[in-house]
C-alpha cells in the first residue's frame, strides 16, 4: 500500500528594505554680480537657514528630508529614504510519495524556491509600502521648500543688487518691504 | 509608350502611392505581398521612376508650402516669395541614389512587416531625396502594419525629417539615435524645410493638443522624452547652422496652444499628474509634458539675442526676421503664460521676480 509523505519546509529572509524618492531642479539667480559672488550670496543665505558645507554642496536634514544645493550651479536635489529592517519566516508543506531519495530532493527544492519567492514577494510589498513614505514626506516637505527658496533667492537678489548700487555710486536711500519683498535704492552717480 | 514588366508596374504604383498619386486601396495590396524581385529593372521603368520622383515630389513639395510667399533667411539677408523665387530652381534639385530604386524594389518584393526582410545600407550614403523618398513612403504607410516594422529601419528611424514631422511614433525607450539635422539645414535640405512649415506646425500642433487625453504617465512621459530629443538635436543644429528661421514653425504651434485660456491640464491631465508612484517619475512626467512649452525660453533668448544685432551688423536681416515672428506672435505674452505653467507644475521652480 503507497502512503503519502509530508514534506515540510523552513525559510527565513532578512534584508534592509529602502524607499527612495528624489526631485532636482535648478535656481534660476538673476547674474547682477559675478557668478562667484552670487554663489559666495547663496552660500551665505543658506547658512543662516541651516545649510551645511559638505564639500560642494549645501546639505540641510529636516523631517527626514535630505535639500542639496550647488551654490556654483543652484542645483538643488531633495531626496528623501526610509528604511527598515524587514526578518521573515516562512513554512509550506506539501504531501509526497517518498520522503527520501532525489524524487524527494527535487520536491522539497521546488517547495523551498516557491517560499523563497513568496518571502521576497513580501520584501517587495513593504519596499513598496516604504516608496509610498518616502514619496509622502517629500512632498510635504516641498510646498514649504518652494516658498523658502523662493524667499532665499530674492534676499540673494536683493544683497546682490545693494552691492551692485555701492559699486556704481552713493546710496541716497534704500527702502525695503520685507512684507511684499520689494526693494527700491535711490543712487548718485 | 513604355512597356513594363508586370512587376515594375507594381514597383510604380507603390512609388505613386507614396507621392500621393494613387489610392491606398490599390497601392497597399502590392506593398503587403511578397514577389519575386527581377535581376534588375528595365530602362523604361528607371526612365518611369526617374520622371515620377522628379515631378512626384517637386508637385508635393509645392503643395505642403512652397507656393506660399515667405520670408526665409539666404546668407545675411532674407528672401521673400514663393520658394522657387527665393532660391534659384537650378539649386532646388533632389538628387536621388540607387538606393532609392533599391527601396522601391525591396518595399514593391518583399512584406515589410516581415523581419526577415532586411535591407537598409548604410545611412550615410542617402542623399536628400532619398531621405524625402523615405518620409513620404512612411508618410503614406503611418496607418498601416507595415510601417511598425519601418520604424527600426535607419532609413526612417535614422531619418531626421520622420523623426521631427512623427516625433510620436519613435519611442526614446527603444529609438535612441540622436537625429541629424545637418543635412536639412543648408542647400536642398534647408527649401524642403522652408516647404514643410506648415505641415510641421500642424503636426506638432496635433501631437501637444493629444497630451491632455493620455492616461497613461509612462506614455505621456515617453513622448515628452521623444519630443525634448528630437527638439534639443533640431534646435541645437539650427542655431549652429543660423537658420532659426527653420524652427519658427515652433513658435506659431506653441502661439496656437498658449492661449490666454490655456490650462496645465491641457498637456497633463489631472489623473495623471499624481499617477506615477513616485516623486521623480511624476516631475519628470510633468516636465515632459511640458517638452514644447519649455522651448518659448529659448526663443525668447533668440529674439534678445535679435535686438542687439546692429544695422551694420552681420546677420542684421536675419535678426529683424526673428523679432518680427516674435511681435507677430506676441512673444512675450506666450513667455510668460509658459513660465506660468512651468511654474504651476514644477514643485521645486524657483526664480527671481521679474524673470518671467
Amino acid at each position: 500500500m503507497s502512503r503519502a509523505y509530508r514534506i515540510r519546509v523552513k525559510e527565513s529572509l532578512k534584508k534592509v528594505v529602502r524607499g527612495h524618492d528624489r526631485v532636482s531642479t535648478q535656481l534660476e539667480i538673476l547674474e547682477v554680480l559675478p557668478c562667484e559672488q552670487m554663489a559666495q550670496l547663496l552660500e551665505k543665505e543658506l547658512q543662516g537657514r541651516g545649510f551645511e558645507r559638505k564639500g560642494a554642496k549645501m546639505q540641510r536634514k529636516q523631517n527626514g528630508v535630505t535639500v542639496s544645493i550647488e551654490p556654483d550651479t543652484g542645483i538643488v536635489t531633495v531626496s528623501a529614504e526610509v528604511s527598515e529592517k524587514v526578518a521573515l519566516e516562512g513554512e509550506r508543506e506539501t504531501r509526497s510519495y517518498t520522503d527520501v531519495g532525489p524524487s524527494a530532493q527535487k520536491t522539497k527544492e521546488a517547495l523551498r524556491e516557491q517560499l523563497r519567492e513568496d518571502l521576497e514577494k513580501q520584501a517587495k510589498d513593504r519596499e513598496t509600502q516604504l516608496q509610498t513614505q518616502a514619496t509622502d514626506r517629500l512632498e510635504g516637505e516641498l510646498r514649504g521648500l518652494r516658498r523658502e527658496l523662493d524667499e532665499a533667492v530674492n534676499r540673494v537678489t536683493a544683497e546682490s543688487l545693494k552691492q551692485k548700487a555701492r559699486q556704481l555710486g552713493q546710496i541716497k536711500e534704500m527702502t525695503e518691504d520685507p512684507a511684499s519683498g520689494s526693494l527700491t535704492i535711490v543712487l548718485e552717480v | 509608350m513604355k512597356v513594363v514588366s508586370r512587376f515594375e508596374a507594381n514597383l510604380l504604383r507603390v512609388l505613386h502611392f507614396f507621392l500621393k498619386q494613387a489610392p491606398k486601396q490599390q497601392a497597399l495590396p502590392l506593398v503587403l505581398h511578397r514577389s519575386v524581385a527581377p535581376p534588375c529593372l528595365s530602362r523604361a521603368a528607371v526612365d518611369l521612376v526617374k520622371d515620377s520622383l522628379a515631378k512626384g515630389s517637386t508637385l508635393l513639395l509645392a503643395r505642403a508650402g512652397g507656393w506660399r510667399r515667405e520670408r526665409f533667411v539666404r546668407g545675411d539677408d532674407v528672401a521673400e516669395g514663393r520658394l522657387w523665387e527665393r532660391t534659384p530652381p537650378a539649386e532646388l534639385g533632389l538628387s536621388f541614389s540607387r538606393h532609392a530604386l533599391d527601396f522601391l524594389v525591396w518595399i514593391t518584393a518583399n512584406d515589410p512587416a516581415d523581419e526577415k526582410s532586411a535591407w537598409p545600407p548604410p545611412a550615410t550614403e542617402f542623399t536628400i531625396g532619398d531621405w524625402l523618398l523615405f518620409f513620404y513612403a512612411y508618410e503614406a504607410l503611418r496607418d498601416t502594419l507595415a510601417v511598425v516594422a519601418l520604424r527600426n529601419h535607419a532609413a526612417f528611424a535614422g531619418n531626421a525629417l520622420c523623426r521631427l514631422a512623427y516625433v510620436e511614433d519613435f519611442d526614446p525607450r527603444q529609438v535612441t539615435v540622436r537625429p541629424d539635422f545637418a543635412p536639412w539645414l543648408t542647400g536642398a535640405g534647408a527649401s524642403v524645410l522652408e516647404a514643410l512649415q506648415p505641415e510641421l506646425a500642424e503636426r506638432w500642433l496635433c501631437v501637444e493638443s493629444s497630451k491632455g487625453l493620455i492616461f497613461d504617465w509612462e506614455a505621456l512621459r515617453s513622448l515628452g522624452q521623444g519630443q525634448r530629443l528630437v527638439l534639443d538635436a533640431f534646435l541645437q543644429a539650427v542655431e549652429g547652422a543660423g537658420r532659426l528661421d527653420l524652427a519658427l514653425f515652433l513658435l506659431q504651434t506653441t502661439a496656437r496652444l498658449l492661449t490666454p485660456g490655456a490650462r496645465s491640464h491641457m498637456w497633463i491631465n489631472e489623473q495623471v499628474r499624481g499617477a506615477a508612484p513616485r516623486m521623480e517619475d511624476r516631475i519628470e512626467t510633468q516636465r515632459a509634458a511640458l517638452a514644447v512649452v519649455g522651448q518659448v525660453e529659448r526663443f525668447r533668448g533668440w529674439e534678445r539675442r535679435a535686438r542687439g544685432v546692429g544695422y551694420f551688423d552681420e546677420g542684421y536681416q536675419a535678426a529683424q526676421l526673428i523679432k518680427s515672428a516674435w511681435e507677430r506672435w506676441v512673444g512675450d505674452d506666450l513667455h510668460a503664460r509658459a513660465q506660468a505653467m512651468i511654474r504651476e507644475l514644477d514643485p521645486l521652480r524657483v526664480q527671481t521676480e521679474g524673470q518671467s
